[in-house]
Parts: structure tokens; sequence; C-alpha cells
């Protein structure tokens, strides 16, 4: 039973992960229906970012992780001036394949400049784990899964309590109609993207403090956040946060007690399951 | 002659001959790879490009196909070219099976349920050892013998695919211009119109994706009985963006555009091979500018140039121009 | 009419003369006959080669995840062929080395490019292809153009299982398995969970260690199948800890190994034996995860200059300080060393044969004795060297220590 707990658990400390990786993509897909294949780069950059941070800089690792969200900020207002606005009204396709580009453009771009030996962000946090109840945790990955809940608390209270987020409820309802109120829907698109870029990398920075930083860690993951999307239903953020934690917690205890050699499955199986019983996700309502 | 074709027969002209001229072994491995790639895109094309539905799995019924031809030519026997066609048939039966679930879908759903599916597969076959050899891969796979004569040499298995090719392409350039190929268009265009005169999305796309399953997998035992070898590599994403680029930039949604553009991709990485380091860099970019420059592909820009040739040179002529669209 | 179709043939025509230039034209050599580094002062330049080059062309993963190693094994031949075209080449040629990349040793690239580096660049032998799927699919090819394929780092026993133009520098894991297996269990390797990736190279290990240590009374306790490139293992360490295992052998790259060394220690499964096998050098993984890495055993082909109770080898001390003096950047280890013995063993088999000819070499390679920086490296009747097979242990200090485990 108590395996099954501690399963229980780290599914959700890597379920928190996989629904700030979501936020991001579903937030820019939900406003402005692009499939962006290249999600995964901004998680990489942002642990690519953060080593140069602590390294170059010296700063310390609490510290790293604001500069370096700071700077995937700034990475992705950039790229949606010079590329995703590009994007806007065109065919899925098309998108798809830029995006793919992009990411293949910026992974080996970062391989050849960034030189080719895995690296780790050095954390103050004892290795030594702690135990609570039977459980065993690390506080490294608790301070992970602290992070993620007030971001994703932070997220909601900008979308729902702030001018801003009243403008980019707007926009995603009728995009005419908010342009007719005064909205600058392209400015809002800007800093979407830009919010989007900014989660995913934080999401690197968490990540690479207790795995290993590569340019190529970003491939895996954008299939995965998007099978979260879809489950939680194109655009919806609860959703996204929900199927976060769902495919966590399912990939934790389907690699535990079935077969962990298809653990990568198990996010496609949910998806599959769940579009067939319901096509538009588990929320069906599209919200922000 | 009709002008709109002469240009297909040229190309095919050239293909035949090319063996002639060309005596470069590697250069003539690059075209057998090319011919697999013309049946992979002419698939595919049915698809994304008429029916409009973008599809990231498609180098799974080229998995599929290869290992089922394999391993009906390795372990049961069974003659080449027979144990291809069964693996056709073998893919039609997945794809098929794999389309009642996904045609549920549109748009970035059914993009999402095709990697789902090919990861799935690939999952699979990777960890059904007993079968598959799983990673290890299936070594030792049969050439094709056509009436006593081994294909194992490049130019016999240039020959070979061409053929293959060409059917695919026929084939497909059948369905397209049949009632069929309209309803794959009206479905793109307007689907709520289509279904308003009875064209069910859900009964073409499945024509579409059988079709297209098919010659995939034919492709698939073409390159298991050229190369001899096949792994579940086949079945990784970088297939999938191959496939699509060449489709995208050829033009989706006409009939030589993906022909051209699996042509032209199969020589590009391997130009790139000069540039060392930065060939996956400029691959990408690559990728993004001229999908950005040229939406629709390189077919009707050539198309169009084309027409404006024939105007000048023969008035006449109706022009080719709207071929493409 | 008779014009438009002329100059659609001569439009047809341009087009395929263009993509026939862009493939047997322009591809030519990336890395160049190595610039000779200045000699040093004092000492009179070594004649320039000037026979006709002699060509290597090297099949390996040169970006993407595999990347990481393959480029290291670049950088050892590369060090290599300078060094030897600075004194005067072979035979006086220089030697050229084409490299081709396989992103992650993908078999059909693998293919291609041992195609193109016969028929276009006209090789003398070719050092590849890194990944065993890679070389299984390339050595027909080989064969088939009679040229020989030197592998520098796949351990698939079927590489080298009867093709006379297969040639492999790197151990097995059959070898492997044969030498320290027996002497696991007196390391604790008692109750054992596997962890191997799940590709060609995971799946050979489970089948040559498991009977050979089940052989020695090693339970062999569950195996858990690690997909490649992932980085979350909690689920697995959590069911290996509930298991009844203490000890754990582990088969993944050296990024993934390390990842999972640590999330060991997360667990609270610092008391577990661990075993890395084939490959990863214990200095790799102490530097990624540090105190983590302390008590991990590695089995290794390759005995670094520093490392505690090592046999003094003379030439590999004076080689690592030459190699640290030009390659602040890289540390001299077995997939560098690789490189350099692939390229040096090369050149002593045309030396000796006296020729760079394809089937010159293969012969010459046949009866070799190659003098490496890791050991004697000789070829057995199938191709397959016996060199040294190292246990190492990462100790309580940090240090590396070589373990005399038949003790």
């Amino acid at each position: 039973m108590l395996e099954f707990f501690q399963q229980l658990a780290n599914g959700l400390i890597i379920g928190s992960t996989y629904a700030l990786l979501t936020i991001g993509l579903t937030m820019v897909f939900g406003l402005m229906q692009i499939l962006n294949y290249a999600h995964g780069e901004f998680y990489m950059l942002g642990g690519v970012v953060a080593f140069w941070v602590t390294q170059a800089l010296h700063l310390n690792f609490f510290l790293s992780i604001i500069v370096t969200v700071a700077i995937c900020f700034m990475l992705g207002l950039v790229f949606e001036r010079i590329l995703m606005r590009r994007l806007y009204e065109v065919p899925i396709v098309t998108t798809a394949i830029v995006t793919v580009g992009l990411s293949i453009f910026l992974q080996n771009s970062v391989f050849m400049l960034w030189g080719n030996v895995p690296r780790t962000i050095p954390t103050p946090f004892p290795l030594k784990p702690l135990t609570i109840g039977g459980l065993t945790f690390t506080s490294l990955r608790i301070f992970v899964l602290i992070v993620t809940i007030a971001v994703i608390v932070f997220t909601q209270i900008i979308i729902h309590r702030t001018k801003l987020g009243r403008a980019m409820r707007a926009t995603f309802q009728d995009k005419d109609v908010a342009a007719m109120t005064g909205i600058s829907i392209r400015k809002i698109y800007a800093l979407t993207f830009a919010y989007g870029s900014a989660l995913a990398g934080l999401a690197g920075v968490l990540c690479g403090s207790y795995l290993t930083i590569s340019p190529f860690m970003g491939s895996s993951v954008t299939t995965k956040a998007w099978a979260i999307a879809i489950v939680g239903g194109i655009g919806n953020i609860p959703g996204a946060i929900f199927g976060g934690f769902l495919l966590g917690v399912v990939e934790s205890l389907g690699a535990g007690y079935l077969s962990a050699a298809y653990k990568d499955a198990y996010s496609f199986i949910i998806v599959i399951l769940v579009l067939v019983f319901r096509p538009n996700g588990l929320f069906s309502k599209k919200e922000l | 002659m009709n002008m709109k074709k002469l240009p297909v027969f040229v190309l095919l002209a050239v293909a035949a001959v090319l063996p002639l001229f060309v005596k470069s072994e590697y250069f003539m491995h690059i075209c057998v790879l090319a011919m697999m790639y013309i049946m992979l895109t002419q698939g595919l094309n049915l698809l994304t490009g008429y029916i409009g539905q973008l599809s990231l799995g498609h180098q799974t019924f080229l998995g599929l196909g290869g290992y089922a031809s394999a391993l009906l030519a390795i372990k049961l026997g069974v003659p080449v070219l027979l144990a291809m066609l069964l693996a056709g048939l073998f893919t039609v039966v997945c794809s098929f099976l794999i389309g009642l679930v996904t045609f549920r879908m549109r748009g970035s759903y059914f993009v999402i349920m095709t990697t789902a599916f090919a990861e799935i597969v690939r999952l699979v076959i990777n960890n059904s050892t007993a079968v598959t050899n799983g990673p290890m891969g299936l070594r030792e796979i049969p050439p094709p013998v056509i009436f006593g004569l081994i294909i194992k040499s490049k130019i016999s298995s240039y020959y070979f695919g061409l053929v293959l090719a060409v059917i695919t392409v026929f084939i497909c350039y059948r369905i397209v211009d049949s009632r069929t190929g309209r309803a794959f268009v009206a479905l793109r265009e307007h689907e709520a119109l289509a279904n308003s005169v009875g064209i069910s999305f859900a009964r073409y796309s499945m024509v579409a994706a059988v079709v297209g399953g098919f010659f995939a997998g034919i492709a698939g035992g073409f390159y298991a009985h050229y190369t001899h070898f096949i792994s579940t590599d086949v079945i990784t994403f970088s297939y999938t963006v191959t496939i699509l680029l060449m489709l995208i930039i050829g033009g989706k949604g006409t009939i030589m555009g993906p022909v051209l553009g699996a042509i032209i991709f199969s020589f590009v990485p391997e130009a790139l091979r000069a540039v060392d380091n930065l060939r996956l860099p400029i691959y990408g970019l690559i990728l993004m500018i001229s999908v950005l420059a040229m939406p629709k592909g390189l077919m009707p820009v050539l198309s169009r140039a084309y027409g404006r040739i024939v105007y000048k040179l023969a008035p006449g002529q109706k022009t080719p121009a709207a071929k493409g669209e | 009419m008779k014009k438009g179709r002329f100059l659609a043939l001569v439009l047809t025509i341009l087009m395929l003369a263009n993509l026939l230039a862009a493939c047997s034209g322009s591809a030519s050599a990336p890395t160049a006959p190595a610039s000779a580094p200045a000699a040093a002062p004092g000492e009179a330049p070594a004649a320039a080669p000037s026979g006709e080059a002699i060509k290597i062309g090297a099949v390996l993963p040169l970006s993407s995840s595999a990347g990481v190693s393959g480029a290291r094994v670049r950088k050892g031949m590369e060090f290599a062929a300078n060094k030897i075209n600075a004194a005067g080449g072979v035979n006086g040629s220089p030697i050229e080395i084409i490299f081709e990349d396989t992103q992650s040793s993908d078999p059909a690239l693998a293919m291609s490019a041992v195609e193109k580096l016969i028929h276009q660049d006209k090789v003398n032998i070719i050092v590849g292809c890194y990944g065993s799927s890679a070389s299984l699919a390339a050595l027909p090819l080989c064969e088939e153009n009679g040229v020989v394929m030197l592998e520098p780092i796949a351990t698939s026993p079927a590489i080298t299982s009867g093709s006379e133009w297969a040639f492999r520098i790197s151990s097995t894991n059959g070898i492997d398995a044969e030498m320290v297996g027996p002497y696991l269990p007196a390391l604790g390797f008692e109750q054992v969970a596997y962890m191997p990736v799940d590709n060609d190279w995971g799946l050979s290990v489970t089948q040559n260690y498991i009977p050979v240590l089940e052989g020695v009374g090693a339970k062999t306790v569950t195996t858990e199948g690690i997909i490649i490139g992932e980085g979350n293992y909690l689920t697995q360490l959590t069911k290996i800890k509930n298991s009844g295992a203490t000890s754990v052998i582990i088969t993944q790259d050296v990024e993934s190994c390390s990842t999972l060394i640590r999330q060991m220690v997360e667990s609270g499964m610092g008391d577990f034996k661990i075993l890395s096998t084939s490959g990863n050098n214990a200095s790799m993984v102490r530097s990624l995860i540090g105190d983590a890495a302390q008590g991990v055993y590695f089995i290794e082909y390759y005995a670094e200059d520093g490392m505690v109770g090592g046999v003094p080898n003379e030439k590999n001390k004076a080689f690592t300080e030459e190699w640290n003096a030009a390659n602040s950047d890289t540390a001299l280890d077995y997939f560098v060393v690789q490189g350099v013995s692939a390229v040096e063993i090369i050149a002593q088999a045309i030396a000796e044969a006296g020729s760079a000819d394809r089937t010159a070499i293969r012969d010459a390679l046949r009866s070799l004795e190659y003098e490496g920086l890791r050991s004697t490296i000789k070829f057995d009747e199938f191709g397959q060297s016996h060199g040294e097979v190292i246990l190492t242990q990462i100790k309580e200090d940090n240090s590396i220590e070589i373990i005399d485990y038949k003790k």
C-alpha cells in the first residue's frame, strides 16, 4: 500500500511540471491556433539559459530562476515578433512544418554553440531524501511542486483578476468584438506567447535542477504537452492543469503496475480514450 | 499530345534513361530511396493534400509494411513480391482500423491522434522482441525476385522502384481525377456543404487513408527488401517530418508536387552533408523559410511559369496554370 | 509546340543536373586533410606528406542526443590524424578523414553515408557506425564492396560473428559479462535488478549478463526497461526498492545513467550496489552528479591517467599530457581513446601492408598487434579485439579506483 502512495506522490510531482509545460501551449493554441511543435525548445532554452546564468553570472539557484524566466519571456517576445506573427492566419499544416523547422533549428544550433556535454544546474538543496509518513521525497522536488502550484495560482489570478486577463479572455471568446472594444489583439498575442515561453522556460530550469540539461531535452516533452492539452480540452487552462497531474499519475501507476516499457504510450492511450468518448476533451467548455 | 502532361512524360523519360548516364552507385542509392519517398508522399497527399487533414503518422505504415513483408519472407518463406503485396493488404487493414478511431476528429485533434498511434505502434514493435527481434531490428531480409531475376543491384532496384512509383502516381492520379477526388476537395474546401450533398467525411477519408496506407505498406516492403534491414527507427518523428516536408514543399494537393518534393528532398540532406555541423540548423532554416515563402509549395510556382512559357510559345494552347488548385 | 517541348526538356535536364551536382560534386571532405599543427619550436618540422591521401570514412552520430559521445570519438580521430600528418603521414601519404553524421545512429542514414563514402569519396576504410543497428545495417554494404568496417563503439556480438570485413576495437557485452560477471556476486550483486535502455544495446546486456550472473548464483529480481531519453525514473525505482533487490545493473547513456543514479539516492536507495555497464566513464558521471555517484561501479575499457590502482602506463601518461595541452575543453576518455586508437590502428596497418589498398588493409589488420593507450589490441579470427576490461569504483573521497575484481 505504501508503494502505491509513493507512486501516487511521484506521479503528482512529475505531473506538476507537465501542467506547467502545458499551460503555455494550450494558451497559445487556444488564442492563436498555432500548433507549436517548438514548445519543448523553450523548455530546453530555459535549462540552458539557467545553466549559463549560474555559471557565467554566478547567481544562486533562486535568483537564476527569476533571471531565466525573464530571459525566456524576452525570447518569447522576439520569436513572436520574427516568426509566430506570420503564422496567425495560415493553415495548420504550415504552422506545424514551420514550428518543426524552428525546433530542429534551435536544437541543433544550441548543440553547435553550447557544446556536447550534458550538464546539471547546481542547487543548494541536500541530496539526502526526507521521509514523511513512510514516503520518500527530496526537498528539491517539494520545492519544485510548491513553485509550480504558486505559478498556476498566479496565472489564474492574472487571467481572472487583472485588466490584461480580461482582455485575454475577451480575445479568446471573440477576437473581432474584442478588437472593436479597443483591445490590441497583437499585443495580447505577443504577451500570451511570451508568457507561454516563460512558463516553458521555468519548467526547463526546474527540471534541469534534477535531470540533466542537453540541447535535445525538449524533443520528447512537446508531444507529451500536446497530449495533455488535448485531454484537458485545447485552450482550457484548468483542463491543462488537471491533465498534467492526471498524466503524471497515470504514467507513474501504469509504469509501476503494468509495464514500464510502455510508459510513453500511456499518455497517448489516454488521449485516444478521451477523444473517443469525449471528442472535445475532458473539459469541453472553452475557458481560459 | 497534351501540353499539360508534357513535363510529366519528359520527367518519366529522364527517369527511365537515368541509369545509362549516371555511374555513381551512391547517386543511384539516393534515387532508389527517392522512389520510396514518392510512394509515401503520394499516399499522404490524398489525406493531407486533398482532404486537408494533417497526418503525422504516415511513417507508421511504412514501418508496419516493412516489418510485415520482411517477417513473411524470413519466417514463412513467402516469395518477396507476394510478401510485399500481403504487407500492403496488412497495412490496409491497419489503416482501416486506425481510421475508424481517428476520423472522428478534425484539425489538431486529428494530428495528435495520428501521433499517438504512431508512438504506440513503435513501442509495440519495439517490445515484441520474440516476433520482431525488438530493438535489434530484422536483418538479412531477402531481395525481391521477379521471374528468376534477383533485384539486388542498385540499377535493378531503381527500375523496380520506378515501376512501383509510377503505378502509385498513376493510381493516385486516377483517384484524384475522379468523382472521389472531387469529393476530397469538396471536403477540404467546405465540409458542411459537402456533407449536405451527401459526401461523408469519414467515408472519403477512409478511402484516402486506405489507399495511402496500401502504398506506404508497399513502400515499406520495398525499403526492407532493398536495404535488407529494418528497425523501428523508420517509425520515428524525423521520418514523418521528411515525408511531410516533401509533400508541403513540393506542393500538397497536386499530383506532381509530391513527386518533385520527394526527389528534391531526397537529395537536399545529402547535399547538406557538405556543410558538416551546420547541416541540421540549415535544414531547419530551409524548412521554415521555404514554407513561409511558398505556402502552397513549388508546384503552383512551377506550373504558372510553365503556363507562361507555353502561352508565349504557342498562344493557341490552353494554359495549365490552374493545374495545381 | 516544338519549342515548348524543347524548353521543358532543357529545364528538366538542368534541374536534374543541378541535383546531380549537388550530390556528387560539392559534398566533399568537410574535415579536410587535417592541417598540420605547428611543430614544436626548436624541432625541425617533419617533411610534409606528399603522397596521395589515405581516406578514412567515419560514420558517427554527430548531432542529436547520441552526438554527445560521437563528437568525442571524432575529436580523438582528428587529433590522431593531425599528429600522424605532422610527423610525415603514413608511407608519405597524409591521412584524410571524412566524417558523416548518422544523427541518432539511424540505420538508414548510416547506409546512405556508407554508400557515399565507398562510391563517391572512394575511402580506403570505414570507421563506424557506432550504434549496433546502424553497424549491422551498413556491414553488408561494406562486405559487398570489399571495404573494412572498423567498429569503435558498438557492443552487439552479431557484428563480429563471421564477416571477414568486420573488425572491432570495442568490447562486446558477451566478453564483459564473461570477464566481470562471475566476480560480481562477491561485490554484493546477488539480488539484481536490471535497468537496460530499450534498444539493441540494452537488450544485448540483459541477454549476456543474466545467464552469467545466474550461473554463479545471483538472482534476477526484476528487469525494468527504460525508454530512451526518459528522465523520470522514480516510478521504476520505487518498484525496484520494494522488489527485494539490493543491487542494480544499469545500461544507459551517460546522461540518463547519471540522472538515474542521482534519483536512486533521492529515493533513499543509497545503500544499493550499482553497476553501470559498457562504456560510461566514472569521471564523466562524477562531474555531472558529484557526491551522488559515490560507491558506484563502472565497467570501463580505458584506465585514465590518475585513476587509483592502475598499472602505470608511460605511453598513456605522456599522451594524456599531450592531449590536455591541446584540448582544454574535452577530457581524454574512453570515447576519445577509441577514436585515437582507430586512426592509429589503421595507420599502422597501412604502414605494415605498405599499401592503402582495401584488401591489403584487411589482411594487415588480421595479423596486427597495436600497442594502445589501453592495452595491446589484437584481432581474433572474427575481427574481434580482446582488450582490457576494467572495473572502477568512485570512492568516498571522489577518487576513482580500479578494482581488482578477481580477488
